[in-house]
């Protein structure tokens, strides 16, 4: 029986044994497979590359129209910190911005500049997909890259303030970048679109003609930036009437953020009255080119528009009337990052600049379009400006140029800022701040080669 | 069959070479029989359980001379020596005397039940079934709530809300800081991140440890720190609640019912809303913002009232009602020694406090909406559990122990907290009257509100199997294996044309999330306990451990219902999304514990551990363990005294480790979609960096303590400190924006967090008379926490201080510690206003204190009287040390303008400057006036317990009849201006009171019933 015990002893050691060396086939126990993620190695195929290039495309949407998460783009931004937009808001974020008084730590202006550097990186990568994996592609599927990482490039630089990195990641390797000036990053947009431009060549097809044009225009508004005027005004000239680039929403995708943020919810509002000194009234001009109503309760108004209005902001205790914006009024209603109209406010402005008599006929003609009287002429330099920035700001309303625009009255027509940024007391309490940009955030303190902004300048 | 048969005939064989002991285990004061007494042979694996007559008999001893010990709690131990003869039976009763207070005899560890005395480590053990008879628990947190040093435990205040337990601080600045959970050996889920959802129903959010019915638990054992949980593994760290459920013993059926009814009320304050209309320049419409300080500054051109109201106090617009709570259950255990039972059941029903003001029914009349019942009582939880539990002793080698509890719940939970349609935030920001369109709420009602409808149901089944092999009286094998099982469905509906008009919400919206998750735990271990020479034991242990867990979501929803719809397919625009969360953690170890005389234990471990969390750069990790254990008392040199009974000193040191989330170390893209011309298109967007050379936060922990029984048994000291490091802390460390990753921050093990502290128990019987007692126990612990190092990157440069709203984490300081620019005033014009001039900002921000209290204590004192039939017991809970961010006055004040400070000249004058500091500076704002010293104490419990007497029992053919008058949360001492000091929004390490329901009031009769 002792026989009997120590054989079963044996057989129970004998299975012991096999699960142990089981177990110890510790790679099989342990490799897992996760399917919420992509990996790096299932995207290196032609299929890929043009995945790669609409992710750069969905990133382009971030930063213009906008998306839900994780937060509105500069374009919503940018004009809360200018005269477009006042917060209806109770975060502080969004109310620090208004008032002109912003923290490096402002997650909304975090998650803003995330996503400008997203679709700049995104297209790169996918730029460098193409090139890989799918060599023989059409030539302006590349060139559409580099206009989105130009037109990234171009909108860090008219926000924020001097100091700017383009770091990227390709291949997951991280590469830091140098704080860089405004113009330094305006000018790398430009060299980008230059690319494009480059990769066109003189194809004809209707795909390069679009993006082609595109580049134009995009090019116009950076060298503008860099007070190039005569290149911009150049560039701009090549640019024929019908150019268009829309970003588009959808229920799958996302929804129209200026018609979310505004309309739906009442976070942003036009201000009832001028908010800086430039006097941009967008309720009391009634201009076509800014349609707006006050929230509305009633059913059939016109400004009962999602089921949601009401007639104060979000932020009901501080009594703020609730206006929206009419250019938008369904959440799909897609938006023009560029077109025609801006290429010909950047012609009337070389054309100012350089004393030539048309440039108001040029903002007349636009002005007809849509049946306003014409403009006359003011008379004075000071006068002129005012007016072709009044008429930009009407014409180029909600899509990331308010800021831009008043930076470059202080920059480049020597406004004070004073002159062109809202002061003394804030609606919400306290007074206004001194910024004129937005600081570079405080995350990216995490870049080796960063510390802060150059500096605060326009 | 095979299997049984051979196993008979091996001990048949066995037994003609082996001898026998039983004997009986009586009362040394009546001699009743004693059962449940465990009777061991010392030094090997053989011994019995006595049975409901107080019987047990012990097989398969081999002959010679053994000694026995026999231990029971609430009776001292006894050991005694006997004789056995091969074929022959040795007879060995004992006569336990009752001691008036005693710890635990033993405790649950990852290798199977210790005696206490072997164990280096503080382990608490919690007695439930004690805890639930004599108070109103309704879930495990309220079990370990006070009754374990060391052991912090805030309950959310809905019904049916989550419990964040911590034990010896925060660890982790980035990882959970949750302790594991183990019942019946085998990993569960049980904290937040069980439950959380991708449905928000504005912060507060269930833990799965909610699923686990108090009443099925026998004991909980609290395993502290990495010292102890070294076995236990990667995860460890963050402590071990060791849970193991009631089991069947030898006898007759012994039937237990029980049943609870009772009240649930709140009884905070809530804070009224005030506005000063008056024109703001440059407006001249009247406005809710004509505060003092404008008007001070001339910026109020005209003020016209000041109004007051509170939506929570009046009779037309109160959201509160009184809630109910009720529960039934009955339990049936017993047995032959060859198979054992216990089999429970019970249903529990609550409903919350909140129900649709008069004046909404009264607009829901008049336009004709239907009320339904789930928007007339929008908190409810509803529990079925179930429980049987099998012991079979299939021989005298190989018993196996069979668990499995099942639960069904059913969670509503409404809008509450940080939502702009939630209740909280609509109740509190009013404009200080009653208007016409929303009665004073802010911007949306209750009845609105309450349309929205959160749910959650769960099914769930722990189950397990722990076979025991003894093939030898030296060598015991025992395995776990065992699944946790939870079948989870979230959702949310609004009907359309209901539900608060933010947004797109009228449009009708239902969300239909579907997840199951598997946990599967499956170890094994082999222990040898040999005598090395007389008087010195060995006994070692080798064991590995597999836990995987796979969980997996899909969630469909809808927006754009039908009129009338409530269903995904109802809506216009459908939308889908899936999610799969997979992990697995493989370990082994090995222990080797020398016993010498039974009073000097010395201990050491190593365990080895790999993920496929960890990178795939790092291999395993090595958590190594040592420790002592010493009853000093009981060596011969010791000099006696009469007050003292035992003093035994204690020292162990061990690492144990956190885990990083499963695709943390991976690089990798996610899916995106883009509308274009063409239609939607798929889309690819880089992620994530990952991080292949990550691996897990390791703490290593030294702890050193002693223990104390005096006076008879009537006082038990237990005195422990601990030194807790946590290395290659994970920092999530935040990644430039520049680098355009989707994510936003990487893992990284950089950082080191230092926990040290102390922890004391006292319990004592101060009276012990045949008609009154008095008892007291005193727990607490403090803790001093300090993030010593974020560390640097790989280029050598230091990882900046990481800066949130009030949060810094800065090296030399707290981990989550609260920080802001403090701020002077002085009412220099004497105009009783304290206008923004009259305050001066500092340049920076500095260090205010800890968000997590440091100093905790649990009072319990106990009064029998009426020969010990009656017993009133009180809980008081203390908590201290720290701050609490009064996040729903900061809004008030500094978002809404709604607060008593910032419009009402009568506010005192230090409270006008906080509020006119966070909202009217500009850029020298600071929130530092909300920032408040939170500490409490509260009378947690108040219990009256009335035990019928045995005659009186018997007559009515009972053979136990006792009924529990219970109030929970009854008073509240503190000078925290908000709500409530327990207030918490969300489940994360820093306690936040946003709006958030405070613990609420209870009052629960209980009637337990024994047949």
């Amino acid at each position: 029986m002792t026989a009997e015990i120590a054989r079963r002893s044996i057989r129970v050691l004998g299975v012991a044994t096999v699960f142990a060396a089981a177990a110890c086939n510790v790679d099989n126990l342990l490799d897992v497979k996760d399917p919420d993620i992509i990996n790096p190695g299932d995207i290196q195929d032609p299929s890929g590359a043009q995945a790669l290039r609409n992710g750069a495309l969905a990133r382009l949407v971030q930063i213009t129209g906008g998306s839900a998460t994780p937060s509105e783009s500069f374009w919503l931004l940018g004009g809360l910190l200018a005269d477009e937009w006042r917060s209806g808001d109770t975060f502080i974020e969004r109310n620090e911005i208004d008032q002109r008084a912003i923290r490096i730590q402002n997650g909304n202006l975090e998650n803003t500049t995330r996503l400008a550097h997203r679709a700049r990186v995104t297209a790169l990568q996918a730029r460098k997909s193409t090139e890989a994996n799918d060599p023989g592609i059409a030539a302006w599927q590349i060139a559409e890259m580099f206009l989105v990482q130009g037109y990234a490039e171009n909108i860090l630089a008219e926000n924020l303030c001097n100091g700017i990195a383009l770091s990227y990641v390709l291949n997951n390797a991280a590469v830091e970048g140098e704080p860089l000036t405004d113009s330094a990053v305006f000018a790398t947009a430009v060299a980008h679109y230059d690319s494009a431009l480059a990769r066109l060549g003189t194809a004809s097809d209707a795909n390069s003609t679009r993006i082609r044009n595109r580049a134009n225009v995009l090019k116009a508004r950076s060298l503008m930036n860099l007070k190039r005027f005569r290149e911009a005004g150049a560039a701009a000239a090549l640019v024929p009437a019908g150019t268009a680039w829309f970003v588009r929403f959808s229920d799958n995708t996302w929804y129209n953020q200026i018609w979310s943020l505004n309309n739906s919810a009442g976070r942003y509002t036009l201000p009832a009255t001028a908010e800086g000194p430039l006097q941009m009234d967008w309720v009391g001009a009634q201009d076509p080119r800014v349609p707006n109503c006050r929230g509305d309760t009633t059913r059939t108004s016109v400004c009962y528009l999602a089921g949601a209005q009401l007639p104060v902001v979000f932020d009901g205790a501080s009594g703020l009337p609730r206006y929206a914006q009419l250019l938008w009024t369904q959440r799909t209603d897609s938006v023009a990052i560029t077109n025609y109209v801006e290429a010909q406010l950047i012609v009337a402005e070389v054309q100012l600049d350089s004393a030539d008599a048309r440039w108001l006929t040029t903002l007349n003609t636009l002005r007809a379009t849509v049946g306003l009287p014409a403009l006359a002429d003011p008379g004075t330099i000071t006068g002129r400006q005012d007016l072709l920035f009044r008429e930009r700001g009407f014409w180029l309303f909600g899509r990331g140029y308010r800021l831009g625009d008043l930076r470059r009255l202080i920059r480049q027509y020597g406004r004070t800022q004073d002159q062109v940024f809202p002061t003394g007391t804030y609606v919400k309490g306290g007074s206004y701040g001194p910024d004129v940009n937005f600081p570079i955030p405080q995350a990216e303190q995490n870049n080796s080669k960063f510390n802060a902004c150059l500096d605060r300048k326009a | 069959m095979i299997a049984l048969t051979a196993f008979g005939l091996e001990a048949q064989a066995q037994g003609a070479n082996t001898g026998q002991v039983s004997g009986r285990v009586t009362h040394a004061q009546g001699g009743q029989a004693i059962v449940g007494a465990q009777v061991r042979i010392t030094g090997t694996n053989l011994g019995a359980v006595t049975d409901d007559n107080g019987q047990y008999t012990i097989r398969l001893v081999p002959p010679g001379d053994v000694t026995l010990r026999v231990t029971r709690i609430g009776f001292g131990e006894q050991s005694r020596a006997v004789s056995v003869a091969a074929g022959a039976s040795a007879s060995a009763d004992f006569t336990l005397a009752p001691v008036a207070i005693q710890l635990a005899e033993v405790v649950t560890t990852a290798t199977g039940e210790q005696r206490r005395v072997e164990v280096a480590n503080a382990v608490t053990r919690v007695d439930a079934v004690k805890a639930v008879e004599t108070g109103a628990i309704q879930n495990v947190g309220q079990v370990l709530a006070t009754r374990a040093p060391g052991v912090q435990v805030l309950q959310g205040g809905l019904i049916g809300a989550g419990t964040r337990i911590r034990v010896r601080g925060t660890s982790s600045l980035s990882l959970s800081n949750e302790p594991i959970y183990v019942i019946d050996g085998i990993r569960v889920e049980a904290g937040a991140a069980s439950r959380t959802t991708n449905i928000s129903a504005g912060g507060t959010v269930p833990s799965g440890i909610n699923d686990i019915n108090p009443e099925e638990i026998e004991t909980i054992d609290v395993v502290r720190g990495p010292s102890a949980a070294t076995l236990y593994g990667t995860d460890a760290a963050n402590g071990v609640i060791v849970i193991t459920t009631k089991r069947g013993r030898v006898g007759s059926a012994q039937v237990s019912a029980y049943g609870e009814e009772g009240t649930i009320t709140d009884v905070r304050d809530y804070p009224a809303a005030y506005s000063a209309w008056g024109a703001v320049a440059p407006s001249t419409a009247s406005t809710p913002g004509c505060f003092p300080a404008r008007r001070a500054a001339g910026q109020c051109t005209r003020f016209d009232s000041l109004t007051v109201f509170n939506p929570a106090t009046d009779a037309q617009t109160t959201p509160f009602k009184d809630g109910h709570r009720r529960q039934y259950g009955a339990q049936v255990s017993g047995g032959v020694p060859a198979v054992r039972y216990f089999i429970s059941g019970e249903k529990e029903t609550a409903d919350g406090i909140y129900t649709i003001p008069k004046f909404d029914l009264t607009r829901f009349r008049s336009q004709n909406v239907k009320v339904r019942e789930e928007w007339r009582n929008p908190n409810t939880y509803d529990r079925k559990a179930g429980r049987a539990n099998l012991d079979l002793t299939v021989s005298p080698k190989f018993d196996i122990a069979v668990h499995s509890g099942f639960t069904q719940s059913y969670l509503r939970l409404p809008s509450t907290e940080n939502s702009v349609i939630g209740l909280g935030y609509n109740l509190l920001n009013g404009v200080g009257r009653r208007t016409a369109s929303t009665s004073g709420y802010t911007s949306y009602t209750p009845g609105d509100i309450f349309q929205r409808v959160t749910e959650q149901r769960v099914n769930r089944l722990i189950a397990s199997a722990t076979p025991v092999y003894r093939p030898f009286t030296w060598l015991t094998g025992r395995a776990n294996l065992g699944v946790d099982f939870t079948n989870r469905v979230d959702e949310q509906l609004c009907r359309a044309s209901t539900c608060p008009a933010f947004s797109t919400i009228r449009e009708g919206a239902k969300q239909d999330d579907r997840t199951t998750i598997f946990n599967y735990t499956a170890d094994g271990n082999v222990s040898a306990s040999v005598d090395v020479v007389p008087g010195l034991n060995s006994r070692s242990t080798l064991g590995a451990q597999l836990v995987a867990s796979n969980a997996n979501r899909n969630g469909a929803g809808s927006s754009r219902l039908s009129p009338g719809g409530s269903t995904v397919t109802q809506g216009a625009v459908p939308f889908a999304d899936e999610a799969t969360t997979v992990s697995r953690t493989l370990g082994a170890f090995f222990e080797q514990q020398m016993a010498w005389q039974e009073r000097l234990y010395v201990t050491g471990a190593i365990r080895a551990d790999n993920s496929s969390a960890f990178g795939v750069n790092f291999g395993s990790v090595i958590y190594p363990k040592a420790s002592i254990s010493y009853v000093l008392s009981e060596e011969p040199f010791f000099p006696s005294f009469d007050f003292l009974d035992q003093l035994r000193v204690r020292s162990a040191y061990g690492a144990s480790g956190v885990r990083p989330g499963t695709t943390d170390a991976l690089p990798f893209f996610g899916a995106t979609q883009v509308a274009l011309g063409t239609g939607d298109q798929p889309g690819v967007i880089f992620s994530a960096l990952g991080n292949l050379d990550l691996k897990p936060e390791r703490s290593t922990e030294f702890e050193a303590g002693l223990d104390l029984t005096l006076f008879h048994s009537r006082a038990n000291l237990e005195f422990t400190y601990y030194n807790k490091v946590s290395k290659d802390a994970l920092v999530q460390r935040i990644l430039p924006p520049s680098f355009g990753t989707g994510a936003t921050n990487r893992f990284e093990n950089l950082g080191r967090v230092d926990n040290h502290g102390f922890e004391w128990l006292v319990q004592s019987q101060l009276v012990d008379l045949p008609a009154v007692g008095f008892d007291l126990t005193i727990n607490g612990s403090h803790n001093t926490n300090k993030l010593v190092d974020l560390g640097t990157d790989a280029t050598g440069k230091k990882i900046p201080p990481i800066i949130g709203t009030t949060i810094q984490q800065r090296n030399g300081y707290p981990l989550n510690g609260y920080w802001q620019r403090p701020y002077r005033f002085r009412d220099a014009n004497g105009d009783g206003i304290i206008a923004a001039s009259e305050i001066t900002v500092e340049d920076s921000a500095n260090f205010i204190g800890y968000s997590q209290p440091r100093l905790e204590m649990g009072i319990t004192a106990g009064v029998e009287f009426w020969r010990k039939q009656l017993r009133l017991q009180a809980v008081v809970d203390h908590k201290g040390g720290h701050y609490l961010y009064n996040n729903g006055e900061r809004f008030r004040c500094v978002s809404g303008g709604n607060c008593r400070d910032l419009v009402d000249l009568n506010s005192p004058l230090d409270r006008q400057a906080r509020a006119v500091a966070g909202r009217l500076l500009g850029v020298n704002n600071t929130l530092r006036g909300f920032i408040e010293k939170a500490d409490y104490t509260r009378l947690r419990e108040l219990s009256l317990t009335l035990r019928a007497p045995e005659n009186f029992a018997r007559r009515l053919r009972t053979r136990v009849l006792s009924a529990t008058l219970t109030g929970q949360n009854l008073g509240l001492w503190t000078d925290y201006t908000g709500i409530d000091p327990e207030s918490s929004y969300g489940q994360g390490d820093v306690p936040n009171d946003l709006f958030t329901q405070a613990p609420l009031t209870t009052y629960v009769l209980r009637v337990n019933v024994g047949f």
